[in-house]
């Protein structure tokens, strides 16, 4: 009896104090603890999600190598969005200053960040970063990987730390344009955790294989031109009021190391 | 020097946990070692140390993936609340089959709680991610809870191979009382 009572008291003692370092966590008073904690731990978790990536066996490595896949998906992506730039500035000469401005990563303050890990869940497809609210970083930023192409939002900020909800997820949802001559409007939608759609197309745009996907720049914080994907396929039916196309991804989901945090750009 | 091994053994399987077997293809199922290491030391050793293992560890898992309302924190305890009451109810001996059991009931008790958690933390926070529900959720946390199954039978095999002090009983079902 005495010993269950004990255990009692020991669950209630354990649950108090758990639930008042829970509810610290919602005020400033546990950051500088979290942020120490954030900086000790962060070097090793940096060096253990390498060796995490370093297991990743690669889906479709043909004959090449990993890193000659890398190398050439890092240049199809710097051609991607260097041809995504040129197509604005030919069809739109008007805008082209304030396009050059939202569509190249260097017209918005950029913070580098390091991936550290992964989300606990494997329903959410979430990244964890080494820069936080001390860096600036706020929720709804953009999140672009290699030569600048959006990988996902910042959902979550901690003084050291950030979540990024990727484009695949099932709950991400950002809205985006066809770069044709109609800028078809879209909202391009993770599905299954692996790929992207691209939904509430109208049915009547002319919308084809191939074309590219950028942001339309509706959300505040997420500007119009980040380069999203091309269009794969379309699934489109006459009966139905809008479209949807699969979108092919530049970007290898599970091999991002490094990404870079687009910020809003303060105007004087 | 002996009781630091404990809080560095935890903050060693929370890196662990956050940044490699998240991230890694092999268990891209999300085996939660924090978890099972918890519902171990629950059977084997002392339902108190488990108790501290699995809130120590919840909550520099929630401080490292800046997960709302101390998720991990309230799941990872409820689950092993759980599974202590239903060890105390209905086994009478620490055998890997009452690991098996204890650790589905615990993998369960965890799913649920988080979901819960994550659910109102999403109505309270717009900015929080909503919660994914359909068929292939399903299919996900019935892989994590045979992973967290696999994963403690494996630990437990490694655990009376290496250091018997907190061996569980050699015979897969033991009739042997608990002491």
């Amino acid at each position: 009896m005495t010993t269950s009572r004990s255990r009692r008291r020991f669950t209630l003692i354990v649950l108090v104090v758990a639930a008042a370092v829970v509810l610290l966590r919602q005020t400033p008073v546990i950051a500088p603890i979290e942020s120490g904690v954030a900086r000790v731990t962060s070097p090793v978790r940096s060096l253990l999600y390498r060796a995490a990536q370093a297991t990743i066996v690669p889906k479709q490595s043909g004959d090449l190598s990993r890193t000659e896949e890398d190398a050439l998906r890092r240049d199809y992506n710097r051609v991607l969005v260097e041809s995504a730039s040129l197509h604005d500035r030919v069809d739109e000469l008007a805008d082209v200053a304030e396009q050059l401005e939202s569509i190249s990563a260097l017209g918005h303050p950029t913070i580098v960040a390091r991936v550290i890990g992964r989300g606990l869940d494997a329903n959410v497809q979430v990244l964890t970063i080494n820069r936080g609210a001390d860096d600036g970083l706020q929720n709804g930023a953009p999140v672009v990987a290699d030569a600048g192409v959006l990988v996902g939002t910042i959902t979550a900020v901690a003084p050291r730390t950030s979540t990024v909800l990727l484009i695949v997820d099932t709950q991400s949802s950002v809205s985006a344009v066809v770069q044709n001559d109609e800028q078809s409007p879209g909202v391009v939608e993770g599905s299954l955790g692996r790929s992207a759609e691209m939904r509430l197309v109208p049915q009547d745009e002319p919308v084809e294989p191939s074309m590219r996907v950028v942001t339309a720049g509706l959300e505040p914080g997420i500007p119009h031109g980040i380069v999203i994907g091309t269009i794969g396929s379309l699934i489109s039916h006459e009966e139905d009021l809008f479209q949807t196309a699969t979108l092919q991804l530049p970007v290898a989901f599970d091999r991002i190391n490094v990404v870079t945090v687009l910020q809003p750009t303060t105007t004087p | 020097m002996r009781r630091l091994i404990f809080p560095i053994l935890l903050i060693g399987a929370s890196m662990i946990q956050m940044s490699f077997m998240s991230a890694t293809s092999l268990t891209r199922t999300s085996v939660h070692l924090l978890l099972v290491v918890g519902t171990y030391v629950m059977l084997g050793h002392s339902y108190e140390r488990a108790l501290l293992w699995v809130v120590g560890g919840g909550l520099l898992l929630d401080t490292e993936s800046v997960a709302p309302y101390g998720t991990e924190t309230v799941s990872m305890a409820i689950a092993v609340m759980v599974g202590y009451i239903v060890y105390r109810r209905y086994f009478t001996n620490k055998s890997v089959a009452t690991l098996i059991v204890l650790s589905l009931v615990a993998s369960v008790t965890y799913i649920l709680v988080g979901t819960a958690v994550r659910m109102t933390a999403s109505a309270l926070d717009p900015a929080a991610v909503p919660v994914p529900f359909g068929p292939q959720e399903l299919v996900r946390w019935a892989s994590f809870l045979l992973a967290n199954t696999v994963a403690a039978v494996l630990l437990s095999f490694v655990v009376s191979r290496w250091y018997r002090p907190l061996a569980l009983q050699r015979s897969l079902l033991s009739g042997v009382r608990r002491p």
